[in-house]
């Protein structure tokens, strides 16, 4: 872990909407993150906490009000050292809400193609970006040839993933990725996260309301609520500290509910288990034999 | 009128198939659906993507009509077009988005936008909106912006306008996808609340396996066919491979106590029944690792 580098570091982040206005209204306070390269990191926090905000800053959608965002990225910045917008979009990749909604060409690999054609690829360097990225997404090749519209949801929204790839981000920003997919969806895409930060060497933001997922991915997780982060560390040091998840209305882990349950009645837990299977080898651990 | 017992029957499929193409040789979407739903139950549908469970509930209201077979709502044929505005009425939808489905600027005309439309008198309009904002905790806010409430009140402000209709089978398609923990609850609490209180017939599709214990009864659907219909609780025990062949999972408590008793514990039904209670659960293992399993 020693070797990695901080790609964006976020200091001391204030944002408010309207600024001036008599609408104005502040969304985050005073925020610090580093999101260091080949990390997963998730974002977790009820509706309204400042997520989005705080993803919308990470590629440059919204300036800070105030605190400094600094992109430690090859080619982001011009001679006289301000920010290009335009090369901050490209390197960092965000994926919406049912992102399958935002594909609109033609045939999968115009979907696909979109991005390079727009950051000026010849035809030739798009195909091969076309091609390689879907594979990496496990989209077969006959599909590239295929409407859009005649795909399953799950094969949609890889298809939109891979059209942000394509774009070659160092950082992939998602928003609520496992939205309406069934469990067993769920989890081939986690491991297809996982695929992609090796492969790609690529950086993973998550916002996510799904707990069980950001615990199982997560290098690091960040906990927001009311714009500010209250709690942050790996998943076991987040989860364990289940008064202050309630505090905040963030949710606990019911694997991590029963072993607080159970060592508060003598039971002992050498970490926080973060699966039914973890919580399950514990209990044996304790009574075993 | 059928009967399911002593309850009258509100949803009946008889053997129901539906392809979107009529050409020779294309899938059938659903396939020989046999099921019925009694007056005041709360039927959950899962099942993996593609595995048919919203064309199932289009069919409930019409979207959709039978390629082969019939549908009943309420004794009505959903294949005759004479039934098809009384058949509307009756059975109300919520999709995913809520965004999708609100319509009016301010919370308590939004509400009012179907018993306006159904032409209704005023004082009448106004009795089905308080009535609903009332059902769903948003009377309070009637006069709010619907664009400053948060995603779970925008649900619950999409399941108000449908039961300002009166309808009497409401179905809600994975109502809690997009929604954080707390959202999820609201909404399942009135769930509940809607079919205890209101006696509305509710039939939920979700993926959340938390979300399916709440059911008086389970189906579970697998491209197109009915696999299991029943008490989830019945569904769930039978064991974690059993389960992920339809892509899905075991609630966590279920697989909590089924890896426990791989490893030599022996719970029993009435344990599995208790286990979505994390303080009840929690209070089962110690006393079964307190007395030797």
């Amino acid at each position: 872990m020693g070797a990695e580098k901080t790609l964006i570091s976020l200091k001391n982040i204030s944002f408010t909407y309207n600024k001036g206005l008599p609408t104005e209204c502040a969304a985050l306070f005073n925020v610090d993150i580093d999101i260091n390269s080949g990390e997963i990191i998730s974002i977790i926090g009820h509706t309204g906490s400042g997520k989005s905000t705080l993803v919308q800053l990470l590629n440059s959608q919204l300036t800070p009000c105030s605190g400094e965002i600094t992109w430690f990225i090859d080619g982001i910045y011009d001679q006289r050292g301000a920010a290009v917008r335009r090369r901050v979009c490209a390197s960092v990749g965000i994926v919406f809400q049912y992102p399958e909604d935002q594909i609109f060409e033609e045939t999968v690999y115009d979907d696909i193609a979109f991005g390079p054609r727009q950051l000026g690829k010849t035809p030739e360097e798009t195909e091969k970006l076309v091609f390689k990225i879907s594979e990496l997404m496990g989209l077969d090749k006959e599909i590239l040839y295929k409407p859009p519209f005649e795909l399953s949801g799950g094969t949609l929204r890889k298809v939109a993933i891979a059209g942000v790839l394509a774009m070659e981000p160092c950082v992939l920003v998602l928003d609520e990725p496992m939205a309406g997919l069934d469990p067993e969806s769920c989890d081939s895409f986690a491991r297809l996260l996982q695929g992609l930060r090796s492969s790609l060497d690529l950086s993973i933001v998550m916002v996510s309301h799904n707990l069980e997922y950001a615990a199982a991915l997560s290098d690091k997780i960040y906990c927001m609520a009311s714009g500010r982060i209250v709690l942050s560390g790996t998943p076991k040091e987040v989860f364990g500290d289940i008064k202050k998840l309630d505090e905040y209305q963030i949710g606990a882990l019911p694997s991590a509910i029963i072993a607080a349950e159970l060592s508060a009645a003598g039971l002992k837990f050498a970490q926080t288990p973060l699966t039914a299977e973890e919580l399950a080898a514990e209990i044996l651990k304790n009574y075993g034999k | 009128m059928p009967l399911i017992g002593l309850m009258k029957v509100m949803i009946d499929f008889k053997k129901v198939y539906f392809r979107y193409s009529n050409d020779e040789g294309s899938p059938y979407a659903l396939c020989d659906i046999d099921l019925s739903v009694g007056r005041g139950e709360l039927a959950v549908v899962v099942g993996a993507n593609g595995s048919g469970k919203s064309t199932m509930a289009r069919l409930l209201n019409c979207l959709l009509i039978p390629s082969a077979g019939k549908v009943f709502i309420d004794g009505l044929d959903t294949s005759d077009e004479a039934n098809l505005w009384s058949i509307r009425k009756k059975v109300g939808f919520v999709f995913q988005n809520p965004e999708n489905q609100i319509v009016g600027t301010i919370v308590e005309n939004d509400a009012a936008f179907a018993p306006e439309n159904l032409g209704l008198p005023e004082d009448e309009i106004e009795r089905r909106v308080s009535y609903a904002l009332e059902a769903v905790g948003l009377l309070g806010r009637r006069e709010f912006m619907t664009a400053h409430l948060s995603g779970g009140q925008k649900q619950r402000l999409a399941i108000a306008g449908v039961l300002a209709m009166k309808p009497d089978i409401l179905v809600l398609d994975e109502p809690t996808a997009m929604l954080d923990a707390r959202g999820r609850e609201s909404i399942i609490k009135l769930i509940l609340k809607i079919k205890n209180e209101l006696k509305i017939t509710v039939v939920l599709i979700t993926h959340f396996m938390e979300n399916a214990l709440v059911g008086d009864k389970l189906i579970c659907l697998e491209k197109g066919s009915v696999r299991f219909a029943g008490p989830a609780h019945v569904f769930f025990m039978k064991g974690r491979e059993y389960i992920s062949k339809f892509n899905l999972k075991q609630p966590f408590g279920y697989e909590l106590i089924n890896r426990l008793n791989e490893s030599g514990f022996s719970f029993c039904e009435s344990d599995y029944m208790q286990a979505a209670d994390p303080e009840i659960l929690s209070d089962i293992i110690f006393r079964a690792v307190k007395n030797g399993r």
